[in-house]
């Protein structure tokens, strides 16, 4: 014996490794790769069809009945042969039609009649009540036989023992709720697919395969010696029935043919083995492995059966007791973990089953019963938006009438009595069904009254015997019939005797409901939507026409308002997000997004796609109904619709030499068209070879631009592009700086902006020329604060085509220095000119008297007269040197005259000429030289021209007291001269212009000279070969380095190596 | 212009079918209903049970070559439709 704490925590366990399972694959799923997505988990899942009757029953019923048992999976086995046609078609159509349950499939083939889908609704809720209370009885009778205390339902809490076990009913009833809840209705999924609660499944139904074969190899190989042994035993005793096909004595072959029957329809038509095979299903090459894999199963759930029940018999319990052979024996033989794993695979039978029964149930209870009824009273509205809670609702209910039923009825019943009578129940499907799949005259008047009467043959014969037997209704009505009437007794009515029950049930009912169903179809008419579904339906696997293959029409329905009515509709069962979300994939899919106005076959179509969505969620008929009340097709439009598919059908109508020619026509159109796409696949590869060609070029043209505009940034010249209005659309950073301007400011300015106005008048004046050709011309831009800039502007014109102007661009060069190199030019030969003249005039003055005076003027007066004019012909002669100088330097004139020259010699004749001068002006004159400097090919004259000019400057730019520093040093091919002062130092604006020809630096007050000595000294200087130097800082001194190659025309590049601002000079 | 085929091509084929699915279908259904199980019913009981389970395991060898063929044929197709 296992404690009941145990045994239900392995329960727990084994619940919450199942969850565990489920949520693995639902992660899965989401991600994009199922693991339910396998033929393996589809043909386990269809093993729910082996119910805790197959693994307790079977045994039951072949302890008492032989080899009938048998007949419930070799049935199933004899129609999987047809399966590969039956179950594929109906597949296609679920997928077609978004069928969510087996009522949903008979309301959506008989013109999506919602009283038909509530009739199938309700047989299956009473049909299926039975077997739930079967499976309960299962788990909770186990659960007593394996557990030391007797078990108690609600009403037993007092009983003996714990009191887990005490309850142990109402807890295991509970967790079987929380646990189908939770894998199956957890939230509302209009395909109505569970990946993850049908790998929990097939993970039950390989438990319960493996622990009745781990049971029947103990009680054959254990218990026993094998097969053979075990039989031998068992036909040497008494127990000859077994193995029998009957022990009844009614006729035999009919009670096994009925089994066949009904076992045949009820591996297709009970609710949860519809559910796993069709609507589960993810593919239909799925069916061709469940076609061998799920009769293999079949097979080895059944092959210790007889083997368990011989067992069961011959330890000498009593046939009553067959139903709890599997457990009994492995736990009287005190194998614990054996019966706990055997207990394990009966609950993982039983609970698989009430889990999908009640989530079919709870399906098609809110889909075809309650929302029908919220139709009727418009008080519950709310409830719609409130469907999952619904289900979980009818799901509870559901398991507990299960439960109530199991205490109320079943004690009376075997196992696998109470299957039959579900089997019996929803066999009165099969002729709606099949007949709708295959039989286009079957319509939904026929299909209800079959279904009816079948039906209500079935309560009479199954039902109310179980009720009389139970105590709730006289026997007599079983023994003597109703108010005595023979004819109208339960089990033999109409006179049928010699049956048994189910035979007789399955006769009765099959004449009623075939009869009427085929009755009532030739009867009736088919209404023309009647005619075109059925059509759908019986030519599923055939090629379907579509809507959009009719005539083209015009687009006269006002998508938008349309749109209204459908959000108004949804609205009504999804939240707004999920409204907009289905919507928008609908019209997306559909190809008329964003469109305003669209064609009658198109907004069908919409229809159609909404109509699909909702019956995913709350049935097809309920979604027919809501849609017929909430989106309306105006008279004009409903003519348009009926001549469409008059257009259809009537295309449809053509003789089978005709079909063949358009099959053909067809076959060879899909030729064309893969012709065709491979040609566009040509097309498109040739098309990216195209797009890399260009990406290539585009790269290259951007390479391009980033090194022009690197040029255009880098240039010393300003650069602006205007476009044909004289808007500025580009500008370089040059022309920025020289206007004073950031870039975004110029950027969209008219170029007027930046000219005055007498200015703007020569700059349009160019415009107009510059259309017609290149052109340069001075202008006078005007920066920030009015700054005058003067420029040289060349621009460019550019023109399209058609050679309009389209803009153009300027290239502007600041001539700012050149201007003020002018400026100065024309201030010196002015003051040059004064100069010369003031000389002049004294020199002629002083001439003048001593020409008209000469007699009475002393000779003092005469002599400092005569040193006046000596002085200023001496001035005049220096100022004509200048000059001369400065036009030989114009010219490029100047011509050296090269002679042996000792440059130390010629150092030291400097200094000893400046050294009083240097004293006169209170500064200190230095001379740092080697030894002995090597003598050069020099012109001796000019290079003294040289150092003396520099000498003069550091003498005039020197402070008091400061030094004045004359350095030589020798390399290997050059002479360095350095002279060098602390005086004020040249402004760093002036020093790029310092050797420049008449440039006066402006920071120093003393403004003397013509600005033409330094211009001389470097073209001195370079006229040897060597180069002139000059380094200075503001208030701390000036160094000039003049080289002087010891070979003249020397390349002066080597030796001494000027620092590096010098070298960028 | 019609190829020539293996017995095994040609077995395979049959097994598709439709018509022999139906025949299949009608066979297990007389192997396994009245005369046949009447006349087991005559012999001994364990010979019953060998002869059911003998029925059935054939029944699913002829299921499996049918699934296998059909899901042949189904890769074909699907070939010759990507393959045009």
């Amino acid at each position: 014996m296992i404690s009941p704490l145990t045994l239900l925590t392995a329960i727990v366990l084994y619940m919450v490794l199942l969850f565990a399972i489920a949520r693995w694959v639902e992660r899965k799923t989401s991600s994009g790769r199922s693991p339910a997505h396998h033929p393996l988990i589809y043909s386990l899942s269809l093993a729910v069809y082996c119910t805790a009757w197959t693994y307790y029953g079977s045994v039951g019923k072949a302890a008492t009945s032989g080899s009938l048992f048998l007949a419930i999976y070799l049935g199933p086995t004899i129609v999987i042969v047809l399966w590969w046609h039956i179950l594929r078609k109906l597949i296609r159509l679920k997928n077609t039609f978004k069928i969510t349950s087996i009522a949903d499939f008979i309301s959506a083939r008989y013109n999506r009649s919602q009283p038909l889908a509530a009739l199938a609704a309700i047989i299956a809720i009473v049909g299926i009540t039975p077997y739930i209370s079967l499976q309960l009885k299962a788990i909770l009778s186990t659960f007593a036989l394996i557990t030391p205390q007797p078990m108690s339902g609600f009403s037993a809490g007092g009983a003996a023992g714990s009191l887990i076990g005490s309850y142990a009913g109402p807890i295991i009833i509970g967790m079987l709720i929380l646990f189908t809840i939770v894998l199956g209705v957890r939230r509302l999924d209009p395909t109505e697919r569970h990946e993850g609660m049908v790998t929990a499944l097939a993970a039950e139904c390989l438990v319960k395969l493996l622990a009745l074969m781990a049971a029947g190899v103990f009680v054959t190989y254990f218990m026993n010696d094998g097969f053979s042994g075990l039989f031998r035993r068992f036909f040497d005793g008494s127990h000859h029935e077994v193995t029998r096909l009957w022990s009844l004595g009614t006729p035999p072959y009919l009670t096994w043919s009925s089994y066949l029957v009904l076992s045949a329809s009820a591996i297709l038509f009970l609710p949860r083995q519809f559910h796993v095979a069709v609507v589960e299903n993810s593919s239909e090459k799925h069916i061709l492995t469940a076609m061998w894999m799920f009769p293999l199963y079949m097979l080895l759930i059944n092959i210790f059966v007889f083997p368990i029940a011989m067992a069961g018999l011959l330890e000498g319990h009593p046939v009553e007791q067959a139903d709890n052979f599997v457990l009994l024996l492995p736990l009287e033989y005190g194998e614990h973990w054996l019966s706990l794993v055997v207990f394990l695979g009966g609950f993982s039978a039983a609970a698989g089953m009430i889990m999908v029964s009640s989530i079919t149930i709870a399906t098609m209870t809110t889909n075809h019963l309650l929302l029908p009824m919220l139709g009727w009273s418009h008080r519950l509205d709310f409830l719609k938006r409130h469907l999952l809670k619904c289900r979980w609702v009818v799901v509870t209910g559901f398991i507990l009438s299960g439960y109530w039923f199991k205490e109320a009825v079943t004690e009376t019943y075997m196992l696998a009595n109470i299957g039959l009578i579900s089997f019996a129940a929803v066999f009165q499907f099969a002729p709606a069904i099949l007949g709708g799949l295959y039989w286009r005259r079957g319509n939904a008047k026929g299909s209800m009254l079959g279904m009816s009467a079948g039906f209500l043959a079935w309560c009479y014969t199954q039902l109310l015997p179980s009720f009389a037997r139970n105590g709730w209704l006289s026997r007599d009505v079983l023994d003597s019939g109703p108010w005595g009437i023979e004819f109208l007794k339960p089990e033999s009515l109409f006179g049928l005797t010699g049956l048994d029950p189910i035979s007789h049930t399955v006769v009765v009912t099959t004449l009623l409901n075939v009869g009427l169903y085929v009755f009532g179809s030739l009867y009736f008419e088919q209404t023309e939507e009647e005619q075109r579904i059925a059509e759908e339906f019986v030519g599923a696997m055939d090629i379907t026409v579509p809507l959009r293959g009719a005539r083209r029409r015009e687009a006269s329905i006002d998508l938008n308002s349309r749109l209204v009515e459908i959000k108004l509709l949804l609205g009504q069962y999804f939240h707004e997000r999920e409204v907009e979300a289905l919507i928008d994939k609908s019209l997306h899919s559909l190809q008329i997004a964003g469109k305003t106005w669209v064609t009658v076959p198109q907004f069908v179509e919409l229809y159609g796609a909404i109509e699909r969505y909702l019956s995913g969620s709350i049935g097809t008929a309920a979604a027919h109904n809501a849609l017929q009340e909430g989106i309306h097709f105006t008279p004009a439009e409903a003519q348009e619709l009926a001549e469409i598919y008059a257009e259809v059908l009537a295309n449809l109508k053509v003789t089978p030499t005709e079909l063949k020619v358009r099959i053909d026509y067809h076959q060879e159109r899909e030729k064309l068209l893969l012709r065709h796409a491979r040609e566009l696949e040509e097309k498109v590869n040739e098309l990216e070879r195209e797009i890399q060609e260009r990406t290539r070029v585009q790269n290259a043209l951007q390479h391009s631009e980033k090194r022009f505009r690197g040029l255009v940034e880098s240039m010393n010249e300003g650069l602006e592009i205007e476009d044909e209005k004289g808007f500025i659309t580009y500008v370089n950073q040059k022309l920025c700086r020289m206007l004073g301007y950031e870039e975004a400011e110029i950027i969209g300015s008219p170029v007027a902006r930046f000219l005055d106005v007498s200015q703007r008048e020569i700059f349009e004046r160019h415009c107009k020329m510059d259309i017609s050709g290149i052109c340069s011309y001075e202008i006078v831009w005007k920066g920030r604060e009015d700054k005058q800039i003067p420029t040289i502007v060349s621009s460019v014109p550019f023109f399209d085509q058609e050679g309009n102007h389209v803009g153009g661009f300027s290239v502007i060069t600041d001539i700012s220095h050149i201007k003020s190199l002018e400026r100065e030019r024309a201030n010196m030969v002015s003051m040059f000119a004064h100069d010369m003249r003031s000389s002049l005039t004294g020199i002629h003055g002083l001439a003048h008297r001593l020409q008209n005076r000469s007699v009475i003027m002393d000779e003092e007066k005469r002599s400092e007269y005569l040193k006046v004019i000596d002085k200023e012909a001496s001035k005049l002669e220096y100022l004509m040197d200048d000059f001369l100088e400065f036009s030989r330097l114009e010219a490029g004139r100047l011509k050296l005259k090269l002679s042996t020259t000792s440059l130390d010699q010629e150092l030291r004749d400097i200094f000893d000429i400046y050294q009083p001068r240097a004293l006169q002006r209170n500064l200190v004159l230095e001379l740092d030289m080697e030894s002995e400097l090597p003598v050069i090919e020099a012109d001796a004259n000019r290079l003294r021209r040289v150092f003396t000019n520099l000498l003069d400057n550091a003498l005039k730019f020197s402070r008091e007291q400061g030094t004045i520093k004359i350095e030589a040093m020798d390399s290997a091919q050059e002479i360095l001269v350095s002279i060098s002062d602390e005086g004020i130092g040249i402004d760093p604006v002036d020093l790029p212009y310092i050797f420049d020809i008449f440039h006066r630096t402006r920071s120093g007050e003393k403004k003397d000279g013509y600005g033409i000595g330094l211009a001389t000294a470097r073209a001195i200087v370079e006229g040897h070969g060597g180069r002139i130097r000059v380094e200075s800082e503001l208030g701390v001194g000036t160094t000039f380095r003049v080289y002087i190659p010891k070979r003249a025309g020397a390349s002066s590049d080597t030796s001494f190596h000027a620092p590096e601002d010098e070298q960028k000079k | 212009m019609l190829r020539e085929d293996g017995p095994v091509k040609r077995f395979k084929r049959l097994l598709r079918q439709p018509a022999t699915h139906v025949l299949l279908f009608c066979l297990s259904l007389v192997f396994l209903s009245w005369p046949f199980i009447g006349v087991c019913y005559l012999v001994e009981a364990d010979t019953m049970f060998i002869y059911l389970m003998a029925i059935w395991m054939v029944i699913i060898l002829f299921l499996f070559w049918i699934s296998r063929s059909s899901a042949d044929a189904t890769e074909d197709n699907r070939r010759e439709r990507t393959e045009g």
